[in-house]
């Protein structure tokens, strides 16, 4: 067994991920463990899936497949089109690959660091944004926007600047605590090299200061910055968490309650941001002054 | 078409959050979001009460200082998108 602490939780994997070496907790010898018993599919029949929670098509591991989950009196197996079955413990502790032979392939690999491992992570209350993530002295901003609105191209440019420190590059693991709402930087970008994790180094909790939603501009526009009232925080929360279409009821009603309390503790902007590299310094000065 | 004198309630897969004016609805199910707004969510509250739905337009009217003939058809024009989409149900009689 193997133990490794993703977005401040730990996790019980039976194999080794060498991706995942930043995060593998040494010196701990794991023994036995029921939760993490890989799930006999082989000897299990239908009934086993006892209940289809959601049925959706998804990204993941580089296509658009079907991803199914089920509920389980095991947990909750996820089945995802052409990778296999995976099973995630009831509180999210453990995922394995069901019926594994001792090799896990790339797709397995990209299934349980993708959409599995979201998926536990809400069982644990940790909710994934899709967003990037920067830090500005000790002031973390994340990104939000769909696909093409600019994010990876921001977080690059800002990256490059003194005082600014990528953070995270495609989801980032959040929390609600008693102060507010925290980023959990540990956490592997799958999309960076194993040396580049930028989680690697900080703290294992930051506060969130703020949120910039990035919404497209036409390309003669210059950048403007708006504040978002609690409302529209709520639906950029309630539009940006990764996995949702897979959640159970239970999962969706808590993601609501999470979205509406964290709306309420934190400053959000719309960032009218024009795909330009030109109006990049001016994003810059903007989000430097807040 | 809904009418004023149907019996509503809310269903055990509906959760909902009210942010100052404005209330989340979610319908756990279809996994859909609806967001309402100040009249809306202060119907929405009414409705969680329990209160008749004619009885609803006419705390709202005196509420909002409107005739019910005014509020009553929009009203029945969010009740009956709140049904279609699962949001409330009809009472069995």
């Amino acid at each position: 067994m193997r133990r490794y602490r993703l977005a401040g939780q730990e996790f019980i994997f039976p194999y080794a991920f060498p991706e995942l070496a930043s995060f593998e907790m040494t010196g701990i010898k794991s023994g036995a463990d029921s939760q993490s018993a890989p799930f006999d599919s082989d000897s299990g029949s239908a009934g086993e899936y006892s209940k289809l929670i959601s049925r959706t098509d998804g990204w993941v591991a580089g296509d658009q497949r079907l991803v199914e989950v089920y509920d389980t009196s095991r947990g909750f197996l996820m089945k995802v089109a052409d990778c296999g079955d995976f099973i995630i413990s009831l509180h999210g502790e453990t995922i394995n690959k069901n019926s594994w032979q001792n090799k896990l392939s790339q797709l397995d690999r990209e299934v349980i660091l993708g959409p599995a491992l979201v998926f536990a992570l809400a069982l644990r209350g940790v909710w994934s944004l899709h967003a990037s993530a920067l830090m500005y002295k000790d002031k973390v901003f994340a990104f939000l926007g769909e696909s093409g609105q600019g994010k990876s191209t921001l977080a690059a440019y800002l990256s490059q600047n003194p005082d600014w420190r990528l953070v995270a590059d495609d989801i980032l693991p959040v929390i609600m605590d008693v102060n507010g709402l925290n980023i959990l930087p540990h956490f592997p970008q799958l999309k960076l090299s194993v040396n580049a994790q930028p989680g690697v180094g900080l703290p294992e909790r930051l506060p969130l200061r703020y949120i910039c939603v990035l919404a497209q501009a036409n390309a003669d526009q210059m950048p403007e910055l708006h504040e978002l009232s609690t409302a529209q925080t709520v639906q950029a929360l309630l539009g940006h968490i990764a996995g949702t279409r897979m959640f159970t009821p239970s999962l969706l009603a808590r993601h609501l309650e999470f979205s509406t309390r964290s709306a309420r503790k934190i400053s959000a902007y719309k960032l009218i941001h024009p795909h330009r590299r030109d109006t990049l310094p001016r994003v810059k000065e903007f989000l430097e002054k807040l | 078409m809904i009418t004023l004198d149907a019996s509503l309630h809310i269903p055990a897969n509906i959760s909902f959050s009210v942010v100052g004016q404005d209330a989340f609805l979610l319908n756990t199910i279809t996994n859909k979001y609806f967001a309402l707004e100040d009249v809306g969510t202060r119907m929405w509250e009414l409705l969680k009460e329990g209160n008749p739905l004619r009885e609803c337009v006419r705390i709202l009217a005196d509420e909002y200082e409107v005739t019910p003939g005014q509020l009553e058809q929009d009203i029945l024009e969010l009740m009956q998108r709140l049904l279609e989409n699962g949001l409330v149900e009809l009472d069995q009689t």
